[in-house]
């Protein structure tokens, strides 16, 4: 594992290299994003009408909510999916293979590689979500770092669900089915779309049960201050519980998908 | 020289999903699945001193690149032992890892949007190599394999072939004991051929690289090798010296003639019609039972002759001639419905 160190840290600058190699693409992404937001803001605008506060949350709120939430969906992305289901499908995963460095070292490698692009541009696109959606401080120091480590939890969330996903071409050799239920179930039930707190009560509930709502509602309620003190700490402990269990899982399918493994064209 | 590779008895058994053809046979699968297994490496056995360079012959399907996977490690067989340099692959895949280099042929191993230089600096750090010793055999291979004028260009704009230098110098970077060649002169050009069989040799006498090249390309093996295994059916048919292949499946030699009328059968005794491409015509003879004076005397009285030669049989005509035999027996075999 530490012999490896080196080989990932190359691995994450070079993953950063062929995204940069690419840089247009990101900027249409980004113009994607915010015109995504400002959307969302003009509705949710419209919807509140003259309303002061809806379930106890104000427009400005709400729309903070939903412009961090999409910036973070953004940021924290499950690039290893579509990475692993390439590889797999034409066969490349047989050079990754016969490394002296593990596929999986290689396969986080390159999800943090990824995301070390996208944060920065994130960060420094923030002047813009300000204009396009609107963007409040949280409201105490306390909600601020409960912020940062209930983000840290989201991302380890997103990166099994994004090795999961790519495992399935294991053994279909395609995911880009379910990709786009992904893409949904992580905007709907994550809380890009709408608030949970505005969902009717049985979608609530369901919403609550899946592990999506912990990849933005429950850091960007915590950032909102909808979620404080005990409740804050308990969103907490839901994103570990899903780590935990996840990560289980992945390790299970890992296995299996390892004792499977046939190389495409063979 | 002491013994690097063996492989004992080996097998490997796949089992796939039978498809229906047409839009009706694919939606008949979604609801019912048989399956079947095939057996692509089927009790193979054989044993590699370090510093020998083998060609590994076979169809496609014959099951070449299912064994070069087992060997690396990528696949587990279904019976059997396998040791590379001490090691049994499969269980100890990464640390076989760092005695092997392999290329796929078809598949490069290069970072596609990024420069050639990226790939070999990678290269360097996955296999713990010291900053000098990187330097030094990337100056060695740069000039080898004169990749100098593309090492800044991205992978994805490269030839075949320069692509193909890149992927054989990403293997060698880390001077690899042994090394895996799958088709590596697939698609290339004549040039561009030799160039990559130079380097091969070179590497082999020089650094004395054990090599196992499989290849559809018979001068590669001329060219290269002194021993070949071939392969039918996953079973080995043929372990030796590539002229003991020739002696034994093609003895004596080749008499070409070029008639002038390209409809005659020519019948001479003591030959035996090996191929036909419209006036040309190869019969093979026995030189001893059938003195060459005589036969092409014998010949040019009989036949309105354009053209003469008499040729040693090559490997090219030897191992169509043994396929051609064995016909669809060759490919793996289906072992259940």
């Amino acid at each position: 594992m530490i012999v490896a160190l080196p080989s990932y840290a190359k691995i994450m600058a070079l993953t950063a290299q062929t995204i940069i190699a690419y840089r247009f693409n990101i900027v249409f992404e980004l113009v994607g994003l915010f015109l995504q937001i400002f959307l969302l803001k003009i509705v949710w605008t419209s919807i509140y009408a003259d309303r002061g506060a809806v379930e106890g949350t104000d427009l400005a709120t709400l729309v903070t909510y939903l412009t961090i939430a999409n910036l973070q969906i953004w940021v924290i992305w499950p690039e290893t999916t579509w990475f692993l289901q390439r590889k797999v499908r034409d066969g490349k995963i047989a050079q990754d293979l016969a490394r002296p460095v593990g596929l999986m070292g290689q396969l986080l490698a390159h999800q943090v590689g990824s995301s070390l692009v996208f944060l920065p541009l994130a960060i420094a696109a923030l002047p813009i979500a300000f204009f396009v959606g609107v963007l409040q401080a949280p409201p105490s120091v306390e909600a601020g770092v409960l912020y940062v480590a209930s983000v840290l939890l989201a991302y380890a969330v997103v990166t099994w669900m994004g090795l999961l996903m790519g495992m399935i071409a294991f053994w279909t050799l395609e995911t880009s089915g379910i990709q786009a239920i992904y893409r949904f179930a992580n905007l709907f039930f994550a809380g890009g779309l709408v608030p949970l707190w505005l969902f009717p009560e049985t979608l609530r509930t369901i919403a609550e049960l899946l592990p999506f709502q912990t990849q933005a509602n429950i850091p960007v309620s915590i950032y909102v201050g909808r979620l404080t003190g005990a409740d804050a700490l308990r969103g907490l402990g839901v994103q570990a519980v899903w780590v935990v269990i996840l990560g289980l899982v992945v390790r299970v399918m890992w296995g299996r998908a390892m004792r499977k493994v046939v190389i495409q064209g063979g | 020289m002491p013994e690097i590779i063996r492989v004992h008895e080996l097998r490997k058994e796949f089992r796939r999903a039978k498809r229906a053809p047409g839009l009706i046979g694919a939606l008949r699968t979604l609801f019912t699945r048989r399956y079947e297994t095939t057996r692509a490496v089927d009790g193979v056995s054989f044993s590699l001193q370090e510093g020998e360079l083998v060609g590994y012959l076979g169809r496609n399907g014959a099951g070449k690149s299912t064994t070069v996977k087992l060997l690396t490690g990528i696949l587990h067989p279904t019976s059997g032992e396998v040791l590379v340099g001490g090691l049994v692959p499969w269980r100890e895949r990464e640390r076989n890892a760092l005695n092997i280099g392999v290329v796929f042929g078809q598949r490069s191993q290069l970072w596609w949007d990024l420069p050639l230089r990226d790939s070999f600096d990678l290269i360097s750090v996955m296999y713990r190599m010291e900053k000098e010793r990187y330097r030094r055999n990337l100056e060695r291979f740069t000039s080898l394999l004169d990749m100098g004028p593309f090492m800044n260009t991205p992978v994805r704009q490269l030839s075949l072939g320069q692509r193909m230098r890149g992927d054989l110098a990403a293997s060698m970077l880390y001077e690899p004991r042994i090394l895996y060649l799958d088709e590596p002169t697939v698609g290339l050009d004549v040039v561009a051929k030799d160039r990559i069989r130079t380097f091969i040799a070179e590497t082999n006498r020089t650094e004395g690289t054990t090599v196992i090249l499989t290849t559809h390309d018979m001068r590669d093996i001329e060219r290269l090798c002194r021993r070949v295994i071939l392969i039918e059916a996953g079973q080995v048919l043929f372990d030796g010296a590539v002229s003991a292949l020739v002696a034994r499946y093609a003895p004596g030699r080749v008499l070409v003639l070029h008639l002038a009328d390209g409809t005659v059968e020519p019948a001479l005794s003591g030959t035996e019609l090996v191929r036909r491409e419209g006036p040309q015509v190869w019969l093979r003879f026995d030189p001893v039972a059938r003195p060459v004076a005589q036969l092409i005397a014998e010949a040019t009285a009989r036949y309105q002759v354009v053209d003469i030669a008499i040729k040693e049989p090559d490997l090219e005509q030897v191992v169509r001639h043994i396929f051609e035999e064995r016909g669809e027996a060759g490919r793996a075999r289906t072992v259940t419905e």
